[in-house]
């Protein structure tokens, strides 16, 4: 390792990706990650080590020893905090994109999630589609209904075409790309999200 | 979308909110709900409640359930209505979203604290349990706890913790400042204890707020809890 650089700086660098980038997901990155585990774990054995064997170098006063022993145990946590913190904030995005995208994701994102989150993604998704359908006779949908309703119906402007869109109380409209429709608000909620409509008088 | 609802459904709603329910077309809504509206009023407050609360309250789940069940009968009916056009339908319609928002958000609202520190609040939900306090978490949402607890244990444990050391294999679950933060509240009864706070100016002396009916105030958290928990006053 480089004279100049700190032993916690790899996972300084992890989190300070995130911060970077506070929209998207960026690419798990599991090479600063290993290198935090590895750093983590090196200095958790010559802890011990020295535990082990306290009179193991001469050269170094019992004093200095217990201060080395110290300034390793403040960096482990230190470490441990920082790629736990990653984890954590990737968590909570990963979450949003569940209410964004419902349980399916879009490739481009799937792509930068390591396998250990791709599969917390379906986990939530399974606990919060079981907690919807414990409710009311057939399930609750908790992702439409997420503003205050203000107007039964709004005025949509088609983004690209989508085709055949049946309303909840049985109307059929085209929905051709460019056209305008006044849509129940509810049902097109969901479509609103996936960009396929867009507001047209907001 | 709320499209596939069992006929069951339209016999409960009528069955506890009167045979109102059955005549939407004919019926002012004010009548129709003359039972509901004290639900609807507890579910309002309850998620006032929750949503200015720094952290999670009891849950409601009781009321919360009588008006989903009630927002699939009442659909179903105006599904029945043959004359789309009619202004009650719309207004009947538009009241409906109304409802359904409510109780969506208060339950995604819960979720989500439950989401930002579920070891935590699955603790405290056992040690309310223990001292036979009402619970914190309904069953539906322990069930989401647990298995949301599950699988971030899983990520961590796959991603980080299962390469380290074992003694620095912990979860991290951050202490709760609840009760640091302050809110608005609105007093409801006649007579509820007055809250004594620290004076800031002197460590010796405390600073005695009176909670007079209809007044508001704005305190902080911690001493006012039990006040909310009993209904007493209400966040704003």
């Amino acid at each position: 390792m480089d004279a100049h650089e700190g032993i916690a700086d790899a996972a300084i660098r992890l989190v300070q990706e995130l911060k970077h980038n506070p929209n998207i997901i960026p690419p798990y990155d599991a090479t600063l990650m290993r290198q935090c585990i590895d750093t983590l774990n090196r200095l958790y054995d010559q802890n011990a080590r020295s535990l082990m064997d306290p009179t193991g170098d001469p050269s170094i006063s019992p004093e200095q020893i217990t201060t080395q022993r110290e300034q390793r145990t403040a960096a482990i946590i230190y470490i441990w905090r920082c790629t736990t913190a990653y984890i954590h904030e990737r968590a909570c995005r990963i979450r949003s994109l569940r209410w964004r995208f419902g349980g399916i994701l879009p490739i481009s994102i799937r792509n930068n999630l390591s396998e250990a989150e791709i599969e917390f993604f379906n986990s939530y998704s399974s606990a919060l589609a079981d907690f919807q359908s414990s409710l009311g006779e057939s399930g609750v949908n908790l992702m439409a209904n997420t503003e205050p309703p203000k107007h039964l119906f709004v005025q949509v402007r088609v983004k690209e075409d989508y085709g055949e869109f049946e309303t909840n109380d049985g109307n059929v409209v085209i929905l051709n790309k460019n056209s305008l429709h006044s849509l129940p608000r509810q049902d097109c909620e969901m479509l609103i999200r996936r960009g396929i409509l867009e507001i047209a008088n907001p | 979308m709320d499209d596939s609802f069992q006929p069951d459904a339209l016999l409960n709603a009528a069955s506890s909110s009167g045979e109102a329910a059955e005549e939407i077309g004919n019926e002012e809504e004010d009548e129709e709900l003359i039972t509901p509206a004290e639900v609807l009023l507890k579910m309002k407050r309850a998620w006032q409640n929750e949503a200015a609360a720094p952290c999670i309250l009891p849950h409601q789940y009781e009321i919360l359930e009588i008006l989903v069940d009630q927002i699939d009968g009442m659909d179903e009916n105006l599904a029945r209505v043959k004359d789309k056009t009619q202004l009650k339908v719309s207004i009947h319609r538009a009241e409906l979203q109304r409802i359904n928002y409510l109780t969506s958000d208060y339950m995604r609202i819960r979720l989500k604290k439950i989401e930002g520190n579920v070891r935590r609040i699955m603790t405290q939900h056992n040690e309310r349990l223990r001292q036979g306090k009402p619970p914190l978490l309904s069953e539906q949402e322990l069930r989401f706890a647990e298995k949301y607890a599950k699988a971030e244990a899983q990520l961590l444990g796959k991603s980080v913790l299962g390469f380290l050391p074992t003694p620095v294999q912990k979860i991290p679950h951050p202490e709760e400042d609840a009760d640091l933060s302050s809110v608005y509240l609105q007093v409801l009864e006649d007579n509820v204890e007055n809250v004594p706070l620290p004076d800031y100016t002197d460590p010796t002396a405390e600073i005695i707020v009176s909670l007079e009916r209809d007044s508001i105030h704005l305190i902080p958290f911690a001493p006012i809890r039990d006040h909310l928990e009993n209904d007493r006053v209400r966040l704003l």
